[in-house]
């Protein structure tokens, strides 16, 4: 008997308190925790668990792209057979929707079911292999070739949002990607998040990444640079491809197809009042190799766009600390600035356009480090990433590969 | 100039008295709006029935810690929200905030009470970290909460949440 053990109880907390506890939490696994606990904790939590729905077929997440594995038990439980009456309560609740890519039969493509999810603001896709969706092109039954088979999951959602995370350095296709049109029509922003390491211009050219038809109400793009190295290959490939000189060269008009393809396709049509943000393009100068940083560094003393001391550092083997590679960065930034806003006016001139469309244009187009971004548009990036997310690219900014 | 111009009394659940710089307590929007209230009636005591002196001592050591900082917009959007979800616990606030449950608790209601909202974030932030990863029954103890479902409710909400779960 404890009878005369007397403790002093912690006082209860008010609902209104545990609500705005329970709002702190972001992982998955305790909100469903707090599910369990009683109706009222369940009335709090639920909501907060359904508003970001992932669905998945992999185990393991975050950087194991390439060493994850399908899970048997994600499989199992994924599958949306007889699970009708849990969509139907939380359709309603859904604002943000991420589905990884997954075998056809995964998400049960012959059947009629859709995913119907009312309130959904943004749709996260991350892309496969091939930037597929779909990770197999299964043959259709009863023809004789592949049928890329449009995901059952996709057809009936609405996002205004739609964020791309590719893994695949060839880049990104919507036209065959298994993801149906209609999804796109009343996207209003689109946000391309890629890994600095894809070297995506190389592709560019079979990359269309917007099908105008499709982005009737496209209004702002974002280009999100990832630094965080995602291809234990990418070693490999940045070396291989002159990243540097092919910059260089689309400076000199060489390869105006692929910026136009790429980096300022939104600009181009059909609307061009279209605002494209590019986020984190400093963080490009990790994926140039040692000459081309060099090279890099020659320019800037040149135009003296860096200090002696940072160039200094870097030609030594010192080690460069954060606020020195922050300003390189910084340079790199405005390097890319240049190209980018070089090469929309030379396409404009091409198009016979007036100074004052020109201008107009140009100042469609905004350039911003990861730190101004997260300073400036939380309310953006704090709907569109988990927080552990980008403290992690803020981790790989500061590591510096030589 | 006098001094006690810029100095308030409260008074705590258990009738103890304190004299704290006005800065000082102006953290609390309670406090303030209150002394704004009063006007400049020296010496009148502000009661606080809500908070023994114990939490209010330890209260008193934030706000002092504080007391230079802005004091945020006395409406707070959504804005404020999201910046609240996303942003860290400050080192010195992690340090002091280390207490009890008990106390931990009593923090968290006299914040509210007091409505110190930074406050209360540091202290609602602190225990969302604590029950991280925990199972339904450790948190029922946590908060106290007893369990009101159904075994029939408890199997169904399971196997809803094996969906959602990552």
């Amino acid at each position: 008997m404890n009878h005369h053990h007397h403790q002093h109880p912690s006082p209860n907390l008010p609902n209104e308190i545990i609500l705005r506890i329970l709002q702190n939490l972001s992982d998955r696994p305790t909100l469903s925790a707090c599910c369990q606990v009683s109706h009222s904790l369940y009335d709090m939590a639920s909501p907060m668990l359904w508003r970001n729905l992932r669905l998945t077929p992999w185990s393991g997440q975050g950087n194991s792209h390439e060493t994850r594995e399908l899970s048997e038990y994600r499989e199992h439980h994924g599958k949306l057979n007889n699970r009708t009456k849990i969509i139907s309560r939380m359709r309603k609740e859904v604002k943000m929707f991420s589905l990884e890519d997954h075998p056809a039969a995964w998400c049960q493509v012959h059947k009629p079911t859709r995913l119907d999810l009312v309130n959904l603001e943004t749709l996260r896709l991350y892309m496969g292999d091939n930037n597929e969706i779909h990770t197999d092109t299964t043959p259709s039954p009863g023809k004789d070739f592949f049928i890329r088979r449009e995901c059952r999951l996709l057809k009936n959602l609405r996002p205004r949002t739609i964020i791309i995370r590719n893994y695949d350095p060839s880049g990104f296709n919507i036209q065959t990607s298994a993801i149906p049109p209609k999804p796109w029509e009343e996207v209003e922003t689109v946000v391309l998040v890629c890994p600095i390491d894809q070297c995506f211009f190389l592709e560019a050219r079979h990359m269309n990444w917007s099908r105008t038809e499709y982005l009737k109400n496209l209004r702002k793009v974002y280009w999100v640079f990832d630094p965080t190295p995602v291809l234990p290959s990418s070693k490999r490939q940045i070396d291989e491809y002159n990243f540097y000189n092919y910059l260089a060269e689309i400076i000199g008009q060489s390869y105006r197809p692929l910026l136009d393809l790429t980096l300022l396709e939104a600009s181009e049509k059909p609307q061009r009042d279209v605002e494209v943000q590019y986020i984190n393009p400093g963080c490009l100068f990790s994926a140039l190799d040692f000459f081309q940083k060099k090279d890099f560094m020659e320019r800037c003393k040149e135009r003296n766009s860096l200090q002696r001391e940072e160039i200094r550092l870097f030609n030594s083997s010192a080690k460069i600390d954060n606020s020195a590679f922050a300003r390189i960065r910084d340079a790199f930034q405005d390097e890319f600035q240049a190209i980018i806003e070089g090469h929309l006016e030379r396409m404009m001139v091409r198009d016979g356009e007036n100074e004052e469309e020109q201008n107009k244009r140009k100042g469609s187009l905004r350039f911003k480090s990861l730190e101004e971004w997260i300073e400036e548009d939380e309310q953006e990036w704090s709907e569109w990433f988990e927080r552990d997310e980008w403290l992690e690219w803020k981790e790989y900014m500061n590591v510096k590969t030589r | 100039m006098s001094d006690k111009k810029q100095q308030v009394i409260l008074q705590t659940s258990d009738d103890e008295q304190f004299t704290v710089e006005k800065i000082v307590a102006e953290r609390s929007a309670m406090i303030k709006s209150m002394m704004e209230d009063l006007g400049e009636q020296e010496g009148q005591a502000i009661p606080l029935p809500n908070v023994s002196s114990s939490v209010l001592t330890k209260i008193l050591e934030y706000c002092d810690h504080h007391k230079n900082e802005p004091l945020p917009a006395a409406d707070s959007s959504d804005a404020d929200d999201s910046r609240r979800k996303t942003s860290e616990i400050g080192e010195w606030d992690a340090r002091w905030i280390q207490v009890d449950q008990e106390m931990l608790f009593e923090i968290i209601l006299a914040a509210n009470y007091l409505d110190i909202k930074p406050l209360l974030d540091v202290g609602c932030k602190t225990v969302a970290n604590m029950i991280k990863g925990k199972t339904p029954e450790e948190i029922r103890k946590l908060f106290n909460i007893t369990n009101d479902f159904t075994p029939e409710e408890e199997e169904q909400i399971r196997k809803e949440n094996e969906w959602a779960e990552e």
